[in-house]
């Protein structure tokens, strides 16, 4: 039995708590959650001291003036008083720290069940395109995040949820004011803040960001092979230095890893890219190191190409043949893809597909859904008027038909077997439609023929049993 | 049809040894000392556990000297998986067998492979050992994983032997803490877990230049 072991804090303000359990320790001290109040979160800082104390003061006072509107970030609400040094913060309810998704707890009975339990690939996919884009509005607003570790990025509880919220937000930083200052959190800071040549930026966050997106969705660490596992623990500082070759390195293979999920199985090409310019060519060169904005996209558009598979629930890419559990190997489920072109009235003549460089239409993105998870396109890829993350069109598979339905109230969606010809409007309501052959399409024009907007053709690919 | 169930495997966190070498001899049954070394120990051990460095395991083992001769109370194992047991004191103050068991339980290669961390170890007395236990000080102190530890000496009371600690505790990273009553003696151990704690978030937990602050200068 632990003992019961109660900790106070008093804010500045006389407010008065007592520390339940920490949430995440960072770079100099630890986020407790409060007994008695969900809403807020007490950082503690490890070094006590006035000189701590004022500099934190500082920093909070820049934090509050900064514009965080919008974003999911925690703001810090008042200082402790005296002798602590640390500060009150919001925090939301429900959410855990983003770690649970990225190690298994030790002696766990199987590391796939856990991954799957977690949300699988598809979930994991979304709540990292979350982070992204929130990072990516984060760097938009001239500011740098600073600290971005596993515990300082919560997710919900709720598998079916891809929020995320960021605590710890005495890091934020004005980019255009870099500081030096070694402030980051062991297997997270980029190499050159570990030693020392920068303070943070928005690369040192892109290179934290790439390490936890690598560990929530191959459940290992990208600099950690068998080679600095195995070895004295010195290596692990080499490694986190920059000095070893990444574990996927394409051609030097001393730090090759035996953990973790095969990258084939939840790493699109466009990921595996990404990572490969992150780890590779962007480990010591910062310039080379893809952007929030990067991350966000290639995210994105690998999380709408998951199918999941409806015997065992695992998650994967609509490209692959089966389900890539060997133990269910069930063959790929009857799936739509939706993609997305460009509609465009040309001259005088009819309207047209915009064709792209290669003679192909422009596809803007895709999504697929299957009969047991519909397809939804949201206001954003379908290029509605304030592009917000709302679902507008959901499609199902409904055996041999193809069920839509329009939830957006401002936008007059009409469907067509031969594009820029419409037969009927689509409504809230769900329409089935048959298809006219085999191998034909459905189109969904979200606007008039005669304006320029986005088509979606939606296409059945039969399951690969058949 | 498979009947062979796949599945991954996950990087197995670093080993970090932490080793209490407590006094449980007759002396330590009186004002408390005993009962406050116990919920001190337990409360350490819970801290380590909910410590959620993923990469690190802290694992503790407890050797406790009292009576004849030293026994491993409890024997390394990661901090969350530990039932903590209360320790009884009675008997004599037999330090030299405490040392020489240390030395064998933290030079067991099968439990603490060379990808481990270098140890922390906590000595805990209040009196005079009573065995022969200079040549297994020298023994520890000298050997290759004791001579790299945080070695801590925790001197209970008036009535604790600082020659012994003094040289345990040695000049280079270690440290002779003093708990004049027995209710000081959570805000010691208090302090070593903030040690080991900080160590764990370190870029390399084994570096020896961390500046630990002074046990009195911090705030519980
Ligand atoms: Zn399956």
């Amino acid at each position: 039995m632990p003992a019961e072991v109660r900790q106070y804090v008093a804010d500045t303000n006389g407010g008065r708590y007592e520390l339940h359990r920490p949430i995440g320790r960072g770079g100099q001290g630890a986020v407790y959650t409060c007994k008695g109040n969900p809403r807020i979160a007490i950082k503690l800082n490890h070094a006590a001291g006035d000189g701590q104390s004022e500099v934190l003061r500082q920093r909070m006072a820049m934090v509050k003036r900064m514009d965080l509107d919008g974003l999911p970030i925690s703001r810090p609400v008042a200082m402790l008083a005296r002798p602590h040094v640390g500060y009150v913060m919001e925090l939301i309810t429900d959410m855990e720290p983003i770690s649970r998704l990225l190690s298994p707890p030790s002696g766990v009975a199987s590391v796939k069940e856990w991954y799957r339990k977690g949300g699988g690939l598809r979930r994991r996919l979304r709540v990292l395109h979350r982070l992204a884009r929130v990072l990516s509005s984060v760097h938009g607003r001239g500011l740098v995040y600073g600290d971005p570790s596993p515990g300082n990025v919560l997710v919900s509880q709720e598998l079916d949820s891809d929020d995320v919220y960021l605590i710890d937000s005495d890091n934020l930083r004005y980019s255009s004011r870099p500081e030096k200052g070694i402030l980051f959190t062991p297997g997270y800071g980029a190499p050159e803040l570990v030693l020392g040549h920068t303070g943070m930026n928005t690369l040192t966050d892109s290179h934290a960001f790439a390490v936890i997106a690598f560990q929530v969705l191959t459940v290992c660490h990208p600099l950690l092979g068998d080679a600095v596992l195995d070895g004295e623990p010195a290596m692990e500082e080499m490694a986190f230095q920059g000095r070893l070759p990444w574990i996927d390195h394409p051609s030097d293979t001393h730090n090759r890893c035996r953990h973790g999920i095969p990258r084939g199985m939840v790493l699109s090409r466009v990921l595996a890219t990404t990572f490969e310019q992150a780890f590779n060519a962007g480990l010591n060169s910062p310039a080379d190191r893809p952007g929030m904005t990067s991350w966000a996209e290639a995210l994105q558009t690998a999380s709408r190409a998951t199918l999941v598979c409806p015997s065992c629930g695992w998650s994967f890419y609509f490209t692959g043949a089966q389900c890539p559990d060997p133990d269910c190997a069930r063959p790929r489920p009857r799936h739509a893809i939706a993609t997305v072109g460009i509609w465009d009235r040309s001259g005088s003549g009819q309207g047209e597909l915009c064709m792209g460089p290669n003679r192909r239409p422009l596809i803007v993105g895709s999504s697929v859904g299957s009969e047991t998870h519909p397809l939804s396109l949201t206001r954003e890829q379908l290029g509605l008027s304030d592009a917000k993350p709302e679902v507008a069109l959901v499609v199902r598979l409904e055996g041999a038909r193809i069920a839509a339905s329009c939830t957006a109230a401002d936008c007059v969606m009409t469907v067509a077997t031969i594009p820029g010809s419409p037969i009927r409007e689509l409504t809230e309501a769900s329409q089935a439609f048959r298809l006219t052959s085999p191998g034909s399409s459905l189109y969904v024009h979200c606007g008039g023929i005669d304006t320029r907007h986005r088509v979606v053709r939606i296409s059945v690919k039969e399951g690969a049993e058949s | 049809m498979s009947t062979q169930r796949q599945d991954f495997t996950v990087a197995k966190a670093r080993p970090l040894p932490v080793i209490v070498l407590a006094d449980v001899s007759g002396s330590m049954a009186v004002e408390g000392k005993i009962e406050a070394l116990n919920s001190a120990t337990a409360e350490m051990i819970a801290s380590f556990a909910e410590l959620q460095a993923e990469r690190i395991d802290v694992q503790v083992a407890v050797i406790t000297f009292g009576g004849e001769c030293a026994s491993l109370h409890t024997p390394f194992q990661s901090a969350a998986a530990i039932q903590w047991k209360p320790m009884a004191a009675a008997g004599r103050t037999p330090l030299g067998s405490a040392l020489t068991l240390a030395n064998e339980v933290i030079h067991n290669r099968e439990r603490l492979p060379s990808r481990s961390y270098r140890p922390t170890i906590v000595l805990v007395s209040d009196g005079q050992p009573n065995d022969a236990w200079t040549g297994p000080l020298e023994c520890f102190i000298g050997s290759e994983r004791g001579q790299k530890a945080d070695r801590f000496a925790v001197a209970i009371g008036a009535d604790a032997d600082l020659s012994v600690l003094n040289v345990f505790a040695g000049s280079n990273t270690g440290r002779v803490l003093h708990a004049h009553e027995a209710r000081e003696i959570r805000k010691v151990f208090r302090w070593v877990t903030m040690t080991v704690t900080a160590r764990t978030q370190s870029i390399n937990p084994d570096a020896t230049n961390l500046n630990w602050p002074d046990p009195g200068d911090l705030n519980f």
